[in-house]
């Protein structure tokens, strides 16, 4: 979870509940009239919070109003608190905005709920870009020669609507998969890259080459997992458990076999060998 | 000539990668796996409500629902107070429930129809697993309603104030909604 603002709960659970109702006052009571219904009257005005400023964690102290029946009981302040990110914080409680525990501060009377704990099912709308894949030798191999296979995907950052917000999703690849086709899978850090950007000689293995062992066609599946993080409004980036798989578009290649004959010589020495 | 000696560099690469090969797997683990890459599982999540309005309106529309089935257990005398369970939760279930014993034990009903408007929303609060709280101030109004014993004697104090100031909450879980929580507002009266 990691994502609880525990410092901030102390100001927030005084709001909702008034001095506790008391016994009388189920339907029966109610009903027959003899709930103690308080006199003062006031309207509710703000826009969105009613906040009774209780600061610190004093328990039920200062509740019960200053001096006995002075007859003009003070109305609980109330104000309209209004989070980092723009949305009032009764609103943000719910919808696991953020802010609550970053510049607006805890101090004060500002409701500061635990943000929920946003997961990927939270962020389906958000998608990183597709990640692409290539070979070499493009679209066919030679049975018992390394082909090579690289995939390329980019860390992204997608801006969109998360739990009604605005915020911005940010996608880094973490792990390449492939899917052979021929039955064998292999995973890498590293996309991998072209033999001509290792260095490498056609046909030469490398971290990311597979060598197929029979002819035929087959289907290459690569996929991208990303890791995923959130943040709302400029706040700090936050991760997002568990990570996303994403395919990219298949690749289809034939491995053909490539008959060759052992010569005793080189054709240098034995001009008239087999295949000179 | 020269591709004969192309061929035999071909011929003996393979040799030569698997000896490259067993090597780095022995120095390095194993990069190759059997395990098949499983698409990770994707589902819509929206907010509960998408404004304050729409939270205000479920818990308005919930409230009238527990009300009105509060009403008909009631005018029962108490009866059948499982009704509640379709419209209540938590504290206010039992609350509804141990108020509906007290009708029965002491033999009286009501007669007539509660009724309430809405103040303001006080807030809405997601408390995981799927819930989502809306506490909403609402002016119950009971000048409707009549208190009668067994005998049809009304049972009203001529003091009662009838329309009193209350926070309800309303929990949504599973897009049900039901009332949790149900309690006088001792702080104001803002109904009046």
């Amino acid at each position: 979870m990691g994502i609880m603002v525990a410092a901030c709960l102390i100001a927030s659970l005084s709001i909702s509940m008034p001095a506790a109702a008391d016994d009388l006052c189920d339907r029966f009571g109610q009903i027959a009239g003899g709930c103690d219904v308080p006199d003062s009257s006031g309207a509710i005005v703000d826009d969105s919070v009613e906040l009774s400023a209780q600061t610190g964690t004093g328990s039920t102290a200062g509740d019960g109003d200053d001096g006995g029946a002075s007859a003009e009981p003070e109305p609980p302040p109330l104000t309209t608190v209004i989070g980092v990110d723009g949305t009032p914080v009764s609103r943000r409680a719910v919808e696991g905005g953020v802010g609550d525990a970053g510049a607006l501060g805890c101090t004060g009377p500002v409701i500061c709920n635990p943000l929920p704990e946003v997961t990927m099912a939270d962020i389906a709308a958000f998608r990183p870009t597709r990640p692409t894949q290539g070979m070499e030798p493009s679209g066919w191999m030679v049975v018992g020669l390394p082909a090579n296979f690289y995939g390329s995907a980019t860390a992204d950052v997608k801006a969109g609507t998360l739990l009604g917000l605005a915020a911005q999703v940010r996608f880094t690849p973490l792990r390449y998969r492939w899917v052979y086709g021929d039955g064998a899978s292999a995973a890498s850090r590293s996309g991998g890259r072209t033999w001509a950007a290792l260095g490498a000689a056609e046909f030469d293995a490398t971290p990311t080459s597979h060598t197929y062992g029979t002819t035929g066609t087959f289907t290459i599946r690569m996929a991208v997992d990303y890791g995923a993080e959130y943040s709302f409004a400029g706040q700090p980036w936050r991760t997002i458990p568990g990570t996303l798989t994403v395919w990219a578009p298949d690749l289809t290649a034939t491995a053909n076999a490539a008959k060759t004959v052992l010569v005793a010589r080189s054709c240098l020495a034995n001009p008239s060998g087999p295949g000179c | 000539m020269l591709y004969r000696v192309r061929m035999l560099a071909a011929a003996l690469r393979p040799i030569a990668v698997l000896a490259a090969a067993v090597v780095l797997a022995a120095l390095s683990g194993c990069v190759q796996t059997t395990e098949k890459p499983t698409p990770t599982p994707t589902a819509a999540a929206t907010p509960a409500f998408a404004s304050d309005e729409e939270a205000l309106g479920a818990a308005e529309k919930a409230y009238a629902a527990y009300l009105a089935v509060d009403d008909a257990v009631l005018h029962d005398g108490g009866l059948n107070a499982d009704r509640y369970e379709a419209v209540a939760s938590g504290e206010a279930l039992k609350a509804s429930i141990s108020n509906a014993e007290k009708f029965q034990a002491e033999s009286v009903r009501t007669t007539g129809a509660s009724s309430f408007r809405t103040e303001k929303l006080q807030a809405t609060q997601f408390l995981g697993d799927g819930v989502t709280s809306v506490a909403v101030y609402v002016c119950d109004d009971v000048s409707g309603v009549d208190l009668l014993d067994s005998t049809g004697r009304s049972l009203v104090s001529p003091n009662r104030k009838p329309v009193a100031p209350f926070v309800i909450t309303m929990e949504r879980q599973n897009r049900t909604d039901r009332i949790s929580q149900r309690e006088l507002w001792t702080t104001e009266n803002f109904c009046s």
